[in-house]
Formats: C-alpha cells, structure tokens, sequence
C-alpha cells in the first residue's frame, strides 16, 4: 500500500477561523504528526487561489489525503469534491474538520480552549484520515421502464406523465376495466364535472400513446431485485373476451342466461358477461367466471359476431422488468358493519358515501329523481353521517379529510335530483379546506342543508316504512334531537388503503398508509425505487391524487434516467467475526438485511439507505460503513486528549446526528451563540448509527460524558434510528448505574435542525453538570 | 433460519447428517483451534472440520480467558532446560521425545497470537515480560475469541453444538466421528481422512468439595464442561491410554477453586499454614523448596490441614498496592469472579491472605502426563488418529502454549498421514446404526418408558464414589487397594445402569453422554491407580497401602487398553527412555 | 445463583435463533424462555462463572452472581466491554468500589 501523506490544511477562513485560533501555533503542533506530510495555512482554501495549492500538492504527490481544517463538513463540499478530483484525488480522501462553525465562532471569547479544541479536532480527523479509503460511488444500471400497479385516476396520470418524458409504463389494473373507484363517481368536486369527461381526457391521451401499456384482471405476485431492474412477476385472469377483437356490440349480454347476484343495498342487475354503463375503458365486454355457467353454455361465443369470445382462455403469469414501480393501488371504504349503531347493513336505506355516489350516477342518469335503494320511492328527507369511522380510535384513528367536503358535494346531489328534500348533516367538525371553503358557504348561504353538530348515538328503523329515525345529541344546543322519517342515510365512510402492498411494502407509518417519513419524503416506502402516489398514499381528493401522481412520477425518473447511483459508504460485515445474530435484519428500518449464500448477513445495497442503523446495534461491532467505521471511530477516540481543557474540566465526546443535530450545532456557531468548547463533536450518519462499544471506548478513554444527539422520536428520517440510540443509550445508564458509575454522563438529546438554542443550553447544562459531578471514575 | 429443537422421541424419526472432510478436528479449543489453522496453513485446498460441542468463540479452557502463557522459551533458555525442568516437576517421569519435539515449536502460537491482537507485555528489550521462569503475563480475556476468528479466517468449516460421540472405525483405523447436534437434535456422520481429537481433559469425575447446595456444583478450577469425551472414544475404540494414574491435583484458592500460580508465581507470595510458617521453605526445603516438584507444591495446603496445620494462605499481606492491582487484573483476564469473589468476602489482600486448599482431582494432560500413548508426530495407536492438548499423554506442563503447539504438531502429522489415504472411506451401515441407538437411548427411554436415571443423579454417585473410594479431596487425595475396588465394582455397576438413563431435553441427552464418557474414564483410572502400586506423586497418586516409591517395579508407564470386542481392560507397562542426562528429579 | 438477567433488558436478542448468550454459553446452560422471550440459565449449578455471557450481552443485561454458599450477598462485578477494551468494576461487600481497565486486543 502506497505510503500514508496528508495534507493538513488549516484554513483561516478570512480571519473568521484564524482570529480566534492560533493556526501558526496549531501548525508548528500539528505539522510533524503521524503520517503528515505537508502543513499548510491559507486564507481560504476555497478560493482559486488555494484549491490550486491543494491540487499541486495532490499532483506533485506530496499529499494522497487530505484533512482540511476550515469550515463545516456541510459547506462547501463540492468545491473540494471537485478539485480533489481534478488532481486525481478520490474524494473519499478529504477529511473535512469543522474548525468554524464548530470552533472559532462558538468559542470566540476563549481563544485558548478553541485552540485547544482545536488540536483535538484535527488529531481526530487525522485518525480517521489515515483510515479512509477511496471509494466510488455505487453504479446500477437502470432500465427505462416503470411498472404503474392501478389503474385509478393516480396510475393513469402518473403513467401519462412518465411515458410523455420517454418512459416505458406498464400499468397493471386488477380489475377487469380500468378508472378505479372514481370511474363510478356522479360528479368530481369543486368543479362539479362528470368523472367520465376526465377519465375519458387520459385515456384518449393514453390509448395514442406506444409507450403505454395496460393490463386489466392483473396483480402483481411478486417482486425482486431493487432500483434500476426490479423483476416484477405478474399474473393475469381470463378475460374471455379478446379485447382487440370485441366491439361491445353487446349481442353476447342480450343471450347470457346468467346474472350476476346483487351486491350491496342498490339494485345492480348484470349478466355475467358485462361492460360498465357509460365509458368503458378498455371498451371490451368481460366474461365474471364466478356466475357464467361455462363452457357447456356457450350461448355467448355462438351469439358473437367478431368470434371474440374464447370459454377456453387460461390464467397466465408472466414477469416484467421495471426500473421503478408506482403504487397506485387507491383505496377502499371503511367496513360500514362495523359502526353498529348507524344500522349499516340491517336497515336497507342506510348506505354509504360512496354507494350514494352509485345511487346518484344511476338515478342521474336514469330518472333524474333520486330514489331510496330500498323500494325505489322517491327520497324526501336525507340525512348525513359525517366521521363514519374516521377519527376514532376504535375505528380509523386519523381523519379521511375527504369526507366532508364529499358531502358537501352530494348534498348538492340532493339539491340536484331531489330539490324539495330536506338534507340533515350530523357532523363533529366540519373539515372543508382551502378553495373548498367555498362550497361549505354556498350550501349554507342556500340553505341546502341543516347541519347538527353531534354524533348521532342510534339510527332506527320502522320496518312497515323502511323510514329512519336518528337519535342524537346537538352539542351546540345542548339539547337531544330525534330525528324522525329519514328516507336515507348517508355515511360519510372513511378511507383505508386497499389492502395488498402490505405484502410488498411494509408500512412505514404508524397508520396504516404505507408513506415514509411523511413530511420529507411523501412517496418513499422501504423499499427504494417502489413509490406510493394517491390514495394509498393517504386519504386525498382528486386533485390531491393528480398532484400526487405528478410527484410520484419525478421520483421514479429520478431513479430511472441514467444510470441508478449510491453514495459508497455502505455496510460491511466482517464475517469472521459475525456470529449470525441477525440483529442486523431486525432492526434494520428498510429490510435490507438478509442472508447471502454463504449465510452470513448481507445488504441488498439498493434498498440500504446508509443510516448505519445495523452498525449501532451490531452486538459485536463487526458491520461498518465504509470510511464511519467502528475502527475509525476507535481511533478518533484513541486520538484524543481527555483533559485537554486542564484537570477538572470535562471532555465530552458528541456524537451528532448529521441531518439535525449536527446542523443545529453548525447553526449555533454560525449565529455567534457560544457553547461550552469542552464539547467534542464526530458527525454520524443517524444517531442509531452509534456502536455502544464505541460509547464505552469514549468512556473509558477518560471522557467524562458522552452525547449522543439524534431527532425526535417521529422526525428520524431513518424512521427508528434515534429511538435505538436512547434504548441502547438507556441500557448502557442501567449498566453504568450498577457499576456506581452516574448514568448522567451518557445523554440522549433530540435536537431539530433549527433548535440552535436548544443545543446550546443543552450543552452547558450537561457540562455544568458534569462540571459538578467531577472527573469520570472511569477514567484511566 | 429458525432452529428446530426436537428432541426425538422415535429413532426412525433422527435425521441424519452426512459431512465428508479431509480433517477432522474433534474439539474447537485451544489445541483444536490452533490444529484446525496448522492444517489450512499447510494446505489451503484442505477442507479441515472443527466438531465443537459448545461454540468455539468461547468454548474449552479459555472461555474465561488467560493472564499468562506458562510455557515460554526466552532466548537465553534451552530446550534441554526446558525438558529438564518439566521432567523434575512431573517427579521424572515424561516423554522426553515429545516434551523435545513440542519445545521445538513451543512459542510460536504465542507469537502467533500477538500478531493476531493478543496483547501481551514486553520488557526494555522487547522479549516477552516474564514471571517466574517459564510465564509470561499476558491480557487473554478475549484470546478464545481472536482465536476463533482466525479459525474462520483461515476457512475452515465449524460445527459448533455437535457433540462427538464415538470415532468411526474401519479395518481399527479411524474415519471419522459420530455424534450429535445439541441444538438441532440430528445424528451426525463425519468422514474424515484424518482425525485430530483435542477434547481436553476430564473434569467431574469426583465430587468437588464446594458442591455443598445448590448452586456451586461447577465452582471447579478446571473447565467443567470438559467431561473426558476424547478419552473416552479412545477407551471404547481400543486406543493404548498412558499414566491416568497421574492425578491432577493442585493447590487452588480455597472455595472457589480459582489458579493461584497467578499469585504464588506471578507475585512471589509464600504459602503460610496456620501459624504463619513460610510452609516450602521451612518443611519442605529437602525437596527443593520454592521450587519443590509440582506435586509437592500441589498437596502442601492438604498436607498441613491434615496434620493440624490448616487453613494456609498464599500470603499476599506484603504486596504492594499496586501488585495487588496488577494481580487482580492477572484474575479479570483468566478467571473474573474470582475478583468477585473476594469482593463477595469483603477481603483486603492487605490484611487477609488468600486461603488455599487442594482441588478435586482431574484428568488433564496438559498439566500431568495423563492421555492418548502418541508418537511424536502426534499419532495415537488407531491409525488415523491424532491427539493433542489435554487429550494427549506424554507431555506434562504444556499448559496453554504447549497445548496450542500440540495442535500444530498434531496438525503437521494428520497432513503427512493424507498422503497414505487418498480417499474418504466409507462406514458399514450397522456401526452408524448401532451409534444411533446409543446416542438417542436416553431419549428414546425417556419417550417409552418415562422414568429411569436423570444424568445428574448418576453423576453425583460417580463423584462420590470417585471422592470416597479413589483418593478424592475429602479423603485428602488417600486411597488403598481395597477402596479402589471397591469403588470398581461400583462404577461398573454404574456402567450397567447408564441402560436406564433418561433425556428430557437435547441438553439432558449431552450430560447423559457425558456422564457415560465419564464412567468409562474413571473404570481406566482406577485399573491405573490400581495398577501402579507405590506412590510416586504424594497427592496425586498416594497409596497408603504402598506409601513409598518403588524405583525397581515402577520407574516406567504405567499403559492400559480396552479390548473393543470384549471390554476387558490390560494394564502393562512402557519402559522410561532418557534422552537428555542428568538426574530426573532435578530441573 | 450465577448469571442473573435482567429481563426489562433482555430482549431475547430479537432474533428467531438462538440470543448470544445462549450461542456463547461453554455449558450449554442460557437459554430462551419460549414464553417470555427472555433469556434464562437453566441449570444454575452447572455455571461456570466465566462469564461469557455476561460480556456478550449486547443489552449489557445479564450480571454474574455467585452462589451464596461461595460468596456474600451482593458484591457485584460488571464488565463494560468498549471496541478493543474492558473495564470492570468491583464493588465490594461493604460498597468499596474497584475499577479495572485494559486492553483486551491490539488492531
């Protein structure tokens, strides 16, 4: 191996480093360490003038790593990426040491302790300079192609939008037509247009398109292999009509002796071969095998005029390769059988939501009239139960957030079909956000509805009428209500996912809608390269559902254009010291662990997020990510002098989280707010990333306390990672505690990027209280 | 992968594994590890097996770890000094052959293992720091562990939780070993072109005296899990077996059976008894004093109880403080709950001594000259069998050093053996049927029959026994003639009932093979006590009823073998053969 | 009693195998409680006190006791194990406290 030469540059930032640090003494100190081969001091380093100094070393050979001693890791990276690159220097080799934001801005009034610190940080980074390995980056390559699983109003605008930026989609729809739940919709709202104008709008656009591809009566079975090339196995249903063949003449329906039984409280009479009402997408009769009397029949077949009819068609299964996959799968209505007292499922004129969406379609476009499902008279008084499962946590515990806004629109329905009907809304808050204020005003402004805000405790029937009764309390008035001869009621169901990825993704939430971390990343799963958009995203309106499309759609180019590319710091298992434990695979947030043929532990790499998760819990410390091993971190500790503020003055050594507490400290010192410089930071991946080995190693090397800061508990983007850090820091305290030793001096804190003052206070207290507590009894 | 645990209650229902290997190596300790890396070294394309039955990151004598290594040569020492100095300690009677042939390579594990991590001390001139003549300090709590990763590193296969049962014999040469799997309740089958047993020593054949309740039946010094299993197979398979007579019964700290070289040795601290007499100096200083044979040292504490003189105490009132330290940390790197446990007395070194007392007698050939009959390559009288470690006779005073280049040794030897056998052999049906019948009969008694002898109850009464009737540490280490045949009858009655014993568990199946493999041992060992008739080794070997040493029958070794076919034990002798001049008894 | 575990620690090591300390144990004697799902010695008599268990915990939640007859309740011995170092602590029968600490491998 080629000799180890750094280059220790110290920067003096313009003087914002070197006025409150020495850095002519720092150099004369740390000029002659191990391993050291050039020292130098520049203005800045970042400016043409300096990186050109910094590539001549580089390409003279003097120097093949680099420590630089200047600002924040967070800043100006690709500066030095760059010139480290243009000199031939793999960038893995720069070792980036905060001496600003870290150093001489907290500590300006202490020039002495931030000098001191100062050595301390570079002896660390030297540590782990001399460690590093360079690394490039991991390539995958990927495939152009995108798998769109549903074809609801979410899969079809997605796939119209990745295949206009040159994709190739496949969509796979379980259901024999494609369009989803809203194909079956009266009218969409706010603008009160027919689905079907919409609907009809994306599959002109997609029947045109080559680079579309539907298949109808198909789920997905099964899936391997990661971004860039999922394997996807597919399996397909019978038809029994060739769709390219059909002209939905519809001469086999007018022979089919069998019918389809009725589903649900409203009359649907169907032959077991069938075509929507209204458009139909593909525009292909469909063969229900559970009702058609088969082959021996065959009335259909012989009635056919194209000869599209085939009794004979088989299941298939065949596979596909996607470089990324959109889940679109939508979503289904909370079992209404399960709110008991609304009577759902007994009293025929109690439905839901989305059956009322059924009723209005068919009434709309027969009669005009709207008529009670139970004996078809016409619907006078119709009352509406809003949270019907929502918000409750016997039931759905979050809110639909659709719900009202759905029955603000039907009871425009009502105000529609049924003008002298009277329209009741019980409800507990009404939710209509943003523009979608508007239609709230309007149905009160014309009194289309009288709204009571309570939830009603009973629904009742008189079974001679088929007449409701509604049992409430108004909370408003303070008063019970009973209300007698409803026609109908209506409940404004609440959404759940439709069920399926579950075998695929696992949920990230702790609802049950597979999103990740909801706020940051809105449509990652834990698997890369599979995204969620629309409903199965969460509860959305239309127009939430095409936006959410949209973004979907970005995330999987973002995957498939180009090659697919990783950073490389990823986990490594020493196997000659794994014991198979597979804590690895337990904890391990994105089920990236499984076993390798050798049966040992390995990451599938496409589906690590290099957290470092497996590297904090490894019970043996034998997984490290490449350049954050535990090697290194060993040594950064080793590197350090314990008492390097004097006898009496605490060392703390401080792991920080580098996507919020780290910032938040930089944030600290770029603000000008002073911390205690007793306070030694390493920057890591995830605070579930820290070996608790490597906690006691900076406890018995003489630290008097160590900090670990991580994310609140729900903001971790590795979704557990700080919440394994307090539980492994909480059984270290325990043991600490046995050992007389007080378990105060391992701290979690959880720190938001912004919470500079939190981190400063923080701080100073736990110093102080170290300070107190006096020197470590571990202390060599 | 989810294990199953099942313990077979039908011996149809057993599956069978089948492994095929060049080398076999049976037990993953020390000398096992060290055999296992020797071989791959030697040959990489080997395909070298490690049957294990615990898990070899911590498993044999160095679970707990070290503190020193007892057998380095530094470079002003010799090898013939090194002989001439085991050959005094063992009362003169060892296989200079082999005691030569093992100097040779003697301190190359140690360096071994420095460079894989091991810390160990050194002096001003970077040799080794040593204590006392042969010791060097060393930090081993995680020796074992460093070990076994190397032992992957080096590729080599490991089935850790297989117990070996018994070798594979065919035409008397041995092609392999049976045994099962305590974790996955399977029979195992391994062939092998070579075996190499290293399954240490036996401990548990008498009763310790610490066993006074429930829970401190294992407070012993040596590792409680080696139960003679290598011995054992041996016995059963006709292998020639030398010196069982040869006790290993030593000087340990009083109630918890720790090592005190750590302290007598290491710190220089003289055993008092009652009355504060420096004992070696003042009673013993015809024999050599400080440095009387190991055995001498080994039953003084008993010997003064004995006489009136009890309790005696390493005398530690004139360490330093920091010597106290130092040697507390010697403890925490080989056996911690020894600091523990004077922690749990409260003791200050400074004020209190440390009591002593003798240990229940093991058989272990690391320490005494007890073990397989070997040449120096290391191969037992079954051809195809190799033997290294406590396992293996001949070499007393090995310890951890000589133990690990025994391996090496035995290693060498197995890989020149490959050339005569070029091909696996393949075992007669009957002898693997017959194995599985006696391998899961425990199990299989305790699904039909539902009662009989749980192993431990058959254990204690083996212990007695051993303790009352063979010289155990109640007795003072004191037998007759009449004891022991007593006590012969009696394990064989034992030997007849283990028909009875009864597993409820796969761990319950393991100590019912060991405590039949323990059986087996102590019938040889009480053919040998009976045998030699003299005492050679006070405390070791005293027989009342022929209290001096008898030089003209017994200046030799004492061998014995078991007839496969019939059962019967033979006990012969071996003819002493001096190799490096000078008196035997003198270092 | 010798390895006593502290079962708000112990999380059975997660795993569907076997938790480390039944893996490590040179007598076979850890073990899971099916049940529980915690880690227990199955035969207290038969510990060795060696205490590879105890180091191998990863949850630091297994503590060696040793039998009364052989020792004074409740002096206490904790291994804290770092990357290449340990440190115990001894506290004695009357609370004096002892802290040890070396390497235990070199890189």
């Amino acid at each position: 191996m080629e000799k180890t030469q750094i280059g220790l540059y110290l920067c003096r930032c313009h003087g914002e480093i070197g006025q409150t640090i020495d850095l002519d003494r720092l150099a004369k100190a740390m000029g002659n360490k191990k391993g050291v081969s050039v020292c130098r001091i520049h203005p800045a380093w970042c400016s043409e003038a300096g990186l050109a100094v910094l590539r001549e070393d580089v390409e003279e050979g003097r120097v093949n790593r680099v420590v630089l001693a200047a600002c924040s890791p967070r800043e100006k990276e690709i500066i030095f990426r760059q010139a480290a690159e243009s000199a031939g220097l793999n960038p893995c080799l720069i070792e980036r040491c905060n001496l600003r934001e870290q150093c001489a801005w907290p500590h300006r009034e202490e020039p002495e302790a931030a000098y001191r610190k100062a050595v301390n940080l570079i002896n660390m980074s030297l540590a782990r300079a001399r460690q590093a390995e360079p690394l490039d980056p991991l390539v995958f390559p990927a495939r152009k192609a995108v798998l769109v699983v549903g074809a609801g109003i979410a899969g079809l605008s997605a796939a119209l939008d990745l295949a206009a930026a040159g994709v190739e989609v496949t969509v796979v729809e379980k259901e024999a037509f494609a369009g989803g739940k809203v194909a079956r919709f009266y009218r969409y709202f706010p603008r009160f247009c027919p689905p079907g104008c919409g609907l009809e709008y994306l599959m002109a656009e997609i029947r045109k398109n080559p680079r579309i591809t539907i298949y109808t009566l198909t789920e997905v079975v099964g899936l391997d292999g990661g971004p860039g090339n999922f394997q996807v196995m597919l399996r397909q249903r019978p038809r029994f009509v060739r769709t390219e063949a059909c002209t939905a003449c519809g001469k086999c329906a007018e022979v089919c002796p069998a019918e389809r039984p009725q589903a649900g409280p409203l009359p649907v009479t169907k032959k077991a071969i069938y075509i929507p009402e209204g458009f139909a997408y593909p525009l292909a009769y469909a063969l229900d095998k559970e009702v058609c009397r088969g082959e021996n029949c065959g009335l259909c077949a012989e009635a056919c005029p194209a000869h599209a009819i085939d009794l004979k068609a088989k299941e298939r299964e065949f596979s596909l390769e996607a470089g990324a996959i959109l889940w679109c799968t939508g979503w289904q209505p909370y079992d209404a059988g399960r709110l008991e007292l609304f009577g759902y499922g007994r009293y025929a004129n109690v439905i839901t939501s989305l059956e009322f969406e059924h009723l209005a379609l068919q009434c709309g476009s027969a009669s005009g009239r709207l008529l009670r499902p139970a004996d078809g008279s016409p619907v006078r008084r119709i009352a509406f139960i809003q949270c019907a499962g929502s918000r409750d946590v016997n039931h759905l515990p979050y809110c639909s957030q659709v719900c009202c806004t759905v029955t603000l629109k039907q009871v425009q329905y009502v105000r529609k079909l049924a003008p002298e009907a009277e329209s009741y809304v019980f409800y507990m808050d009404l939710r209509s956000t943003g523009e979608y204020e508007e239609m709230y005003r309007r149905v009160q402004e014309e009194g289309m509805a009288i709204f009571i805000r309570g939830n009603p405790a009973a629904v009742e029937e008189d079974p001679a009428s088929g007449c409701l009764t509604i049992l409430a309390e108004d909370t408003l008035a303070g008063e019970p209500v009973r209300l007698e001869n409803i026609d109908l009621v209506v409940l404004a169901i609440g959404m759940r996912p439709e069920p399926g990825p579950e075998s695929f993704i696992e949920n990230l939430a702790t609802w049950e809608f597979p999103s990740g971390h909801v706020q940051c990343f809105p449509f990652e799963t834990q698997r890369r390269g599979l995204y969620v958009a629309g409903c199965a995203q969460g509860p959305m309106d239309v127009a939430g559902t095409v936006r959410s499309a949209a973004g979907a759609a970005m995330k999987a180019m973002s995957v498939i254009s180009g090659n697919f590319t990783l950073p490389p710091a990823v986990p490594v298992v020493d196997k000659n010291k794994c014991d198979k434990c597979k804590r690895c695979m337990e904890e391990c947030p994105f089920g990236a662990w499984s076993w390798d043929e050798t049966q040992y532990p390995a990451p599938d790499l496409r589906k690590c997020r290099q957290c470092g998760i497996c590297e904090g819990g490894c019970p043996l410390g034998v997984i490290s990510l490449r350049n954050f091993t535990i090697k290194q971190l060993t040594g950064m500790i080793e590197a350090l002098d314990m008492e390097f503020l004097g006898r009496g003055e605490p060392t703390v050594v401080a792991f920080l989280c580098i996507n919020d507490a780290y910032p938040a400290a930089d944030l600290a010192g770029r603000q000008g707010l002073s911390f205690p410089p007793n306070i030694l930071t390493i920057p890591v991946p995830c605070a579930g990333a820290v070996n608790m080995s490597v906690v006691v190693e900076a406890l018995t090397a003489g630290a008097d306390g160590v900090l670990v800061g991580g994310c609140p508990s729900d903001q971790c983007h590795y979704r557990k990672g700080s919440d394994l850090a307090e539980t492994r820091l909480n059984n270290v305290r325990e043991t600490l505690e046995r050992m007389l030793v007080e378990p105060e001096r391992v701290r979690l804190v959880r720190l938001q990027a912004d919470d500079r003052h939190l981190f400063v206070m923080e701080a100073k207290r736990f110093v102080a209280a170290l300070r107190a507590l006096g020197p470590s009894p571990l202390k060599p | 992968m989810p294990q199953e645990r099942k313990l077979p209650t039908r011996l149809e229902d057993v599956e069978e594994v089948l492994v095929e290997t060049d080398i076999l190596v049976i037990g993953g300790g020390n000398a096992g590890c060290f055999a296992a890396i020797e071989a791959k070294k030697l040959n990489p394309n080997l395909c070298v097996t490690i049957m294990e039955k615990a898990h070899i990151d911590r498993s044999g004598c160095l679970a707990a770890g070290m503190d020193a290594i007892n057998t380095y040569i530094r470079k002003e020492r010799t090898i013939e000094e090194f002989v001439r100095w085991s050959r005094s300690q063992a009362g003169g009677l060892i296989r200079e052959d082999l005691t030569i042939s093992l100097a040779e390579v003697l301190n190359q594990p140690t360096e071994q293992w420095e460079k894989w991590g091991l810390p160990i001390e050194k002096d001003e001139d970077g040799q080794y720091r040593t204590r006392g003549k042969w010791d060097i300090s060393i930090r081993g709590s995680e020796m074992k562990v460093i070990l076994a990763e190397k032992v992957r590193e080096y590729g080599c296969q490991v089935l850790n939780r297989v117990v070996a049962t018994n070798f594979l014999l065919a035409d008397g040469r041995v092609i392999g070993a049976m045994g099962f799997g305590v974790r996955d309740g399977k029979m195992y089958v391994i062939l092998a072109r070579a075996t190499i047993v290293s399954t240490g020593g036996c401990a548990g054949l008498y009763k310790p005296y610490t066993n006074d309740g429930v829970d401190s039946h294992h407070h012993l010094w040596y590792c409680p899990f080696n139960t003679g299993a290598g011995y054992a197979m041996g016995i059963r398979a006709g292998a020639e077996m030398t010196t069982f007579e040869m006790r290993w019964c030593a000087t340990r700290t009083k109630d918890f059976n720790g090592p005190i070289d750590t302290i007598s040795v290491g710190y220089e601290t003289p055993m008092i008894n009652a009355y504060g007499e420096k004992i070696l100096q003042e009673r013993y200083a015809h024999l050599g004093g400080d440095a009387a044979p190991r055995f001498i040292r080994a039953n003084v504490p008993m010997e003064e109880w004995l006489n009136g003189r009890g309790p005696c105490y390493v005398d530690t009132r004139g360490m330093s403080d920091e010597d106290i330290r130092e040697m507390k940390i010697d403890y925490l790197n080989e056996r911690p709950a020894f600091v523990l446990f004077l922690a749990a007395r409260g003791q200050d070194l400074k004020k209190e001594p440390i009591e002593i007392y003798g240990n229940d007698p093991y058989i272990v050939g690391g320490h005494t000259a007890s073990g397989y009959w070997i040449d120096v390559k290391r191969a037992t009288t079954l051809p195809g069998l190799f033997a290294a470690g406590d396992v293996a006779g001949g070499t007393p005073n090995k310890f951890v050093g000589g133990c690990a280049a025994e391996g090496m040794l035995a290693a060498r030897g197995a890989v020149e053996y490959l050339k005569t056998v070029p091909a696996l052999t393949r075992p007669d049906a009957e002898q693997v049927a017959r194995e599985r019948q006696r391998i899961f009969a425990p199990a299989i008694r305790q699904a039909e029959v539902g009662e009989g002898i749980i192993p431990r109850e058959m254990e204690e009464r083996m212990q007695r026994l051993m303790d009352e009737y063979a010289g155990g540490v109640h007795q003072f280490f004191r037998m007759n003639g009449i004891q022991l045949q007593y006590a012969l009858k009696n394990i064989r009655i034992l030997k007849d009932q283990t028909k009875y014993l009864v597993a409820r568990d796969l761990h319950e199946l393991m100590e019912a093979h060991e405590v039949i493999d323990r059986l087996d041992v102590a019938e040889v060992l009480l053919h040998h006590l009976l045998f030699r008739e003299e005492t050679r080794w006070p405390g070791w070997q005293t027989r009342t009823d022929f209290p001096e040493r008898n030089d003209e029958k017994f200046d030799c070794f004492v061998n014995s073998r078991r007839d496969p076919a019939t059962g019967e034990i033979a006990v012969f002798t071996r003819p002493y053969e001096q190799l490096i001049p000078g008196d035997r008894y003198l270092p | 009693m010798p390895p006593k575990v502290n079962l708000e620690k112990c999380d059975g090591c997660k795993a569907e195998q076997e938790p480390l300390c039944e893996q490590i144990c040179p007598g076979d004697l850890m073990t899971l409680n099916p049940e529980t799902k915690k880690a227990y010695c199955r035969s207290l008599r038969d510990c060795w006190d060696c205490m590879s268990c105890v180091k191998s915990c990863p949850q630091g939640a297994i503590e060696t006791r040793l039998p009364y007859q052989i020792g004074y309740y409740q002096a206490k011995l904790i291994p804290l194990m770092g990357t290449n170092r340990i440190t115990w602590t001894c506290i004695d029968l009357n609370g004096k406290v002892e802290r040890f600490s070396f390497k235990t491998r070199n890189d």
